[in-house]
């Protein structure tokens, strides 16, 4: 118990000196470690670790989901599902706030970041906005908040980081991800429609357009629909495993970035190193979070903490309400990544022994991880969103997303107190 | 479009390459040719991984016919991809920190600051570098290979050693990075 105590301030003083999270983690765990047994066995566990969080076919899920994220991204396939969805939503008030609201819904179906989900919509979505005169901050907060939606909607990375570090299925756990995701769209619209109850002139109507036009319209979603009912399809239908999937989704998005003429052999590069880039930090996390699960195992400190838990008496479902504060306020200060891989460590086990279920905690986790995406002062989409917007200020954008944040409250406490909105759809497709 | 792990970049410290040209400096060069050349290595182990999956499936699922060994390949590309790619990552300073405190963090101080996460990375990747040589040796006795195709895994594994190696060294030339080469 003490031992990971001072384990754990330890590895915060580390991380807020700027000391980066893998290499923090791996120190502290390894020193950890070799306090509690001896050098050799915490030498022997740093080969070890790097061995698992690499040489491992499990692993390669998460390249492939990036690379086939990146391809969509660069085959601005955003913008024909940005029409589409203002063909249905774009002649009601706040209509192109709802309209971003449902593409980047649609874009998460095959992209499973969050960051490169607001930053691709918003190239498409701000410039309509401006068009009619809509407000920045509702515009900047409908895109911060949708693009959230990319790590919830399967794929979702942060769910395989999560299935991957707990052991979990991953297709129960992207399919638990469905349904919270609808939910999530329809609180966002709800926000927008609040919004824009409040001060119409936030977001002004566009024109309404005819059903021939909407139904040509869905004529440019078709290749999106394609690859998400291959990929999960695939999956569900138990033809291939998560990384089988993983390797047709990328492979077929990389055909249709070809045929749409958007690769020469230098964006093609620059895709792969960038894919690369990004999946070695999040395995360079996910090494040094190896070791320190390690050594907190070692300590058997949740166990202890379940005692605790037992011998309080509270019902569950205060424990689960506390957590979820706990990854709020974690949340606000910590990028997802590193946030998913310091408390899921910790929390994961008491979860366990406490009787709930990986998978539904899994999503209040990626629930909570999206709500810190947009809370003050570390929200990752608010920057993306800057970095694409330059001259849009960081609080107007906070000011944006306000509305937005209260719906992710409401979702996220609904989601922790009804695990049937996670479970059933996993439950209906593997059986429970 | 760093897709998810928007690393946060270092904070301008005064480029530190003004004082440590010379010696210093032709090193850093050397590693950025050599780093380079790693990339362009995961760049096409990446490609490979996505091909040979998606070859393998549509192979077995239309022709009945998988590609045999598939298992094993992707793991060796897999610790190519992440391994290849870790120097450069570690040298521009790309792996995830916190920049919570960079305001409240006096001036003077972020260079040591910066200097000290550095060694540390260094320190760390220099360690797991010796280990897996070590464990390489323990493979190469033992005369471990992969189930199918029968691929002696020591080399796979000292290849990961050097490349930590490398990392190590791409923390340690990081610290003369100027705050503004581009990328």
């Amino acid at each position: 118990m003490n031992a990971a105590a001072i384990g754990l301030v330890a590895l915060l003083a580390l991380v807020f000196a700027r000391v980066p999270i893998a290499v923090a983690l791996a120190v502290v765990g390894f020193i950890g470690f070799s306090m509690l047994t001896d050098w050799q066995p915490a030498l022997a566990l740093a080969a070890h670790t790097a061995k698992e969080g690499s040489l491992n076919f499990g692993l390669a899920v998460v390249p492939l989901f990036v690379l086939m994220g990146n391809f969509v991204t660069r085959a601005r396939l955003s913008e024909g599902l940005f029409n589409a969805a203002y063909a249905f939503l774009g002649h009601r008030r706040g209509g192109l706030a709802l309209t971003t609201v449902a593409a980047c819904g649609g874009f998460s179906a095959v992209c499973g970041s969050s960051l490169a989900t607001a930053a691709t919509m918003a190239k498409v979505a701000m410039p309509s906005m401006r068009r009619y005169g809509y407000d920045d901050r509702l515009a900047t907060g409908s895109i911060a908040a949708g693009g959230t939606l990319g790590i919830l909607i399967p794929p979702s990375i942060m769910l395989l980081i999560y299935g991957i570090i707990t052991d979990t299925h991953i297709g129960k756990l992207f399919a638990a991800g469905v349904i919270p995701g609808l939910i999530g769209i329809a609180l966002y619209m709800a926000a927008v429609s609040y919004t824009t109850w409040r001060d119409p002139r936030q977001g002004p109507p566009g024109e309404r357009s005819t059903w021939p036009q909407r139904l040509r319209s869905l004529r440019e979603v078709w290749s999106i629909a394609f690859l998400f009912l291959l990929v999960m399809g695939g999956i569900y239908g138990g033809i291939f495993t998560p990384t089988e999937a993983a390797g047709i989704g990328a492979g077929l998005s990389f055909l249709f970035a070809l045929s749409r003429g958007v690769l020469s052999w230098k964006v093609l590069y620059e895709i792969l190193v960038e894919t690369a880039r990004t999946s070695a930090i999040l395995f360079a996390v996910l090494i040094g979070a190896l070791m320190f699960s390690e050594f907190i195992n070692y300590t058997g400190v949740h166990k202890g903490f379940v005692e605790w838990i037992n011998q309080l008496g509270v019902p569950g479902w205060i424990i689960i309400l506390v957590l979820v504060l706990v990854y709020l306020v974690i949340g606000s200060v910590l990028e997802s990544l590193s946030m998913i891989l310091l408390t899921v460590p910790l929390f994961f086990p008491i979860i366990v022994d406490l009787g709930y279920d990986p998978v539904w905690f899994g999503i209040v986790v990626v629930v909570a991880v999206e709500v810190g995406l947009i809370t003050p002062p570390i929200g990752m989409n608010i920057f993306v969103l800057r970095s694409v917007i330059p001259d849009v200020s960081t609080a107007t954008i906070f000011r944006g997303v306000t509305p937005f944040f209260f719906a992710d409250v409401i979702r996220i406490v609904l989601l922790a107190l009804v695990p049937a909105f996670s479970m059933w759809l996993p439950n209906l497709l593997f059986g429970s | 479009m760093n897709a998810m792990s928007t690393s946060l970049p270092e904070t301008g410290s005064k480029p530190a390459t003004a004082v440590h040209a010379g010696a210093a400096g032709r090193g850093r060069r050397v590693f950025l040719m050599l780093s380079q050349l790693a990339d362009g290595v995961a760049a096409i182990a990446l490609f490979t991984l996505m091909g040979m999956s998606f070859v393998d499936v549509v192979g077995r699922e239309l022709f009945n016919q998988p590609l045999p060994g598939t298992m094993e390949l992707t793991e060796i590309l897999m610790a190519t991809i992440i391994f290849a790619v870790l120097p450069s990552v570690s040298h521009r300073g790309e792996q995830i920190a916190v920049d919570l405190l960079d305001g409240v963090v006096p001036a003077w101080l972020r260079p040591a600051q910066r200097i000290a996460a550095h060694l540390l990375g260094s320190v760390t990747f220099a360690v797991i570098g010796w280990q897996l040589w070590v464990d390489a040796g323990k493979l190469a006795r033992y005369g471990g290979t992969t189930p199918y195709l029968d691929l002696p895994l020591a080399p796979i594994v000292q290849l990961m050693s050097v490349l930590a190696v490398a990392t190590a060294l791409g923390f340690l030339t990081g610290i003369f990075r100027p705050a503004k080469e581009p990328r």
